[in-house]
């Protein structure tokens, strides 16, 4: 009797080893798991200044079917040198890839002139309306606009969002 | 088998006690016989050694009471000291409430040259006396290394080497005054001084001196922009309202910083400090011309449009009537 129980808990224990170890997932170049996500966007969008602090006013916007995301950064900030840190969700990848180190890039590029009326901003922060116009409008994007796909977890669905900003007018 | 085990086990207990009485007094070390000297460097260790500022030493002295006393002590420096370089005469204990509490054991020190000596006034066989050297001109990026000794009512002498320390390239200004539209104008091209503020009226004396300036700095109302500095070359978008001197073309270089809190500009309690070497390997690449809403314990760096000097200017405070700034400069 005590051996049959022995075996039958080492059988069930080994079982268990090889059910575990079938959820192994194959690894990519970069070391990072390739798994069964399909979700594919953009999360959040950042921007630092040299001193290492944000230079957005209020929340990015991210459109995830125009595949658009917008910073609404301070009047003055300087867009030449910006570490931008893009969020994605879980397992995905972003391609071209941002520096770990030294990622200051120029990001003048994707700042766009918009020109404001009422209700566009409330309380020093950017409202949906305007939000809604830029992404209504493709054609006023600055065709040297930053452009980043996102790679899925399963890296079969890619996605290029285009990044804009645009500068809060002066607040007095 | 009983008996034998309650034998061993009392011949066991007799052995521990046999080595627990043995606890007569051992010296760690030889006694001393001698005059003997100990020396530590108080100044943090890290900390550049900037001209002007002072190094602090501790030196210690002691003579087994029957051999004698301390007669004489001194300290011959391998570059003489800027003047101010003192031991102090006191030697300090620690009371109960933490306070260090002078005990004046000798007279005023003498200096000459590079040696510092000092003559014991108490009949003490052991002090430990406070060294400050102030760093001179002459020693600026060079090695200085220090000879401590001490001589006794018995002939005898001891020595003691501490060193050589670096003394640093850079200088240092602290505490700059700026306020907007008027002390608003900020070179780093002075002969002495790490950085100088002029004002309106020093450039309506002198408009020549219009070509000295660095930078200049305007508070604004509006929170986008504060308080700001701007080279020559800023966008006058981002300036509203400030006119620039005439004369003034420098297109200074900036990179803006947070929370890089140098202990010696900031006086704050982090242990950060900005050496040469900084300023010899940060990457002015990624500059701008101006640099926007600076609060307290924010700052830049600088290059200077001739790429003469660089150097790191670190906001003190930031307030509704200016800026207090300090800086250190090095020359390239």
């Amino acid at each position: 009797m005590k051996t049959i129980i022995n075996r039958f808990i080492l059988s069930s224990l080994l079982l268990l080893g090889v059910a575990a170890c079938s959820k192994d997932l194959p690894v990519d170049e970069d070391g990072l798991l390739i798994t069964t996500r399909q979700e594919c966007y953009v999360s959040n969008f950042e921007l630092l200044g040299t001193d290492q602090q944000t230079i957005r006013v209020g929340n990015s916007y991210i459109d995830t079917v125009a595949q658009v995301a917008i910073a609404y950064v301070r009047f003055g900030a300087d867009l030449t040198k910006l570490w931008p840190q893009v969020s994605l969700v879980e397992d995905a990848k972003l391609s071209p890839k941002i520096p770990t180190y030294d990622a200051w890039m120029d990001f003048s590029g994707s700042k766009m002139s918009v020109d404001f009326i009422e209700e566009d901003w409330v309380g020093g922060n950017a409202t949906d309306q305007l939000s809604e116009r830029i992404v209504g409008n493709p054609s006023a994007f600055p065709a040297t606009a930053k452009k980043y796909t996102v790679v899925s977890g399963d890296r079969n669905i890619r996605k290029e969002y285009t990044f804009l900003i645009v500068e809060r007018p002066l607040q007095q | 088998m009983k008996l034998r085990n309650i034998y061993s086990a009392i011949l066991l207990a007799f052995a521990f006690m046999g080595v627990s009485c043995d606890d007569e007094p051992v010296l760690m070390k030889d006694p001393v016989t001698a005059l003997s000297n100990d020396c530590i460097k108080r100044s943090l260790p890290i900390a550049p050694n900037l001209i002007g500022e002072e190094i602090e030493f501790a030196y210690a002295m002691a003579i087994p009471k029957e051999l004698g006393q301390l007669t004489s002590a001194q300290v011959v420096a391998s570059i003489p000291g800027a003047s101010g370089t003192y031991f102090d005469p006191n030697s300090y204990h620690t009371n109960a409430s933490g306070q260090d509490v002078p005990v004046p054991v000798a007279s005023d020190s003498q200096t000459s040259g590079g040696t510092t000596s000092i003559q014991f006034t108490a009949d003490t066989a052991a002090a430990t006396l406070r060294f400050y050297y102030i760093v001179p001109e002459e020693a600026r990026g060079k090695d200085v290394s220090f000879k401590f000794s001490v001589k006794s009512s018995n002939g005898q002498s001891a020595e003691y080497d501490m060193g050589p320390y670096k003394i640093s390239n850079m200088d240092m200004t602290r505490n700059l005054s700026l306020t907007s539209d008027d002390e608003c104008y900020i070179s780093f091209h002075d002969n002495t001084e790490a950085a100088v503020v002029y004002s309106k009226n020093d450039l309506a004396t002198d408009p020549s001196l219009a070509s000295q300036i660095d930078l200049v700095y305007a508070q604004h109302a509006s929170a986008d922009l504060a308080h700001a500095i701007y080279a020559a070359d800023a966008p006058e978008a981002y300036r509203p309202g400030v006119v620039f001197p005439s004369g003034f073309s420098n297109q200074t270089k900036l990179i803006k910083e947070y929370g890089l809190r140098d202990r010696q500009l900031s006086n704050l309690q982090y242990s950060h400090f900005i050496d040469d070497l900084d300023f010899q390997q940060i990457n002015m690449g990624r500059s701008t011309n101006y640099v926007l809403t600076l609060k307290e314990e924010a700052g830049a760096w600088i290059e200077t449009a001739d790429g003469s000097y660089r150097a790191f200017v670190f906001i003190n405070a930031a307030g509704a009537d200016g800026m207090t700034v300090s800086v250190k400069r090095y020359k390239m």
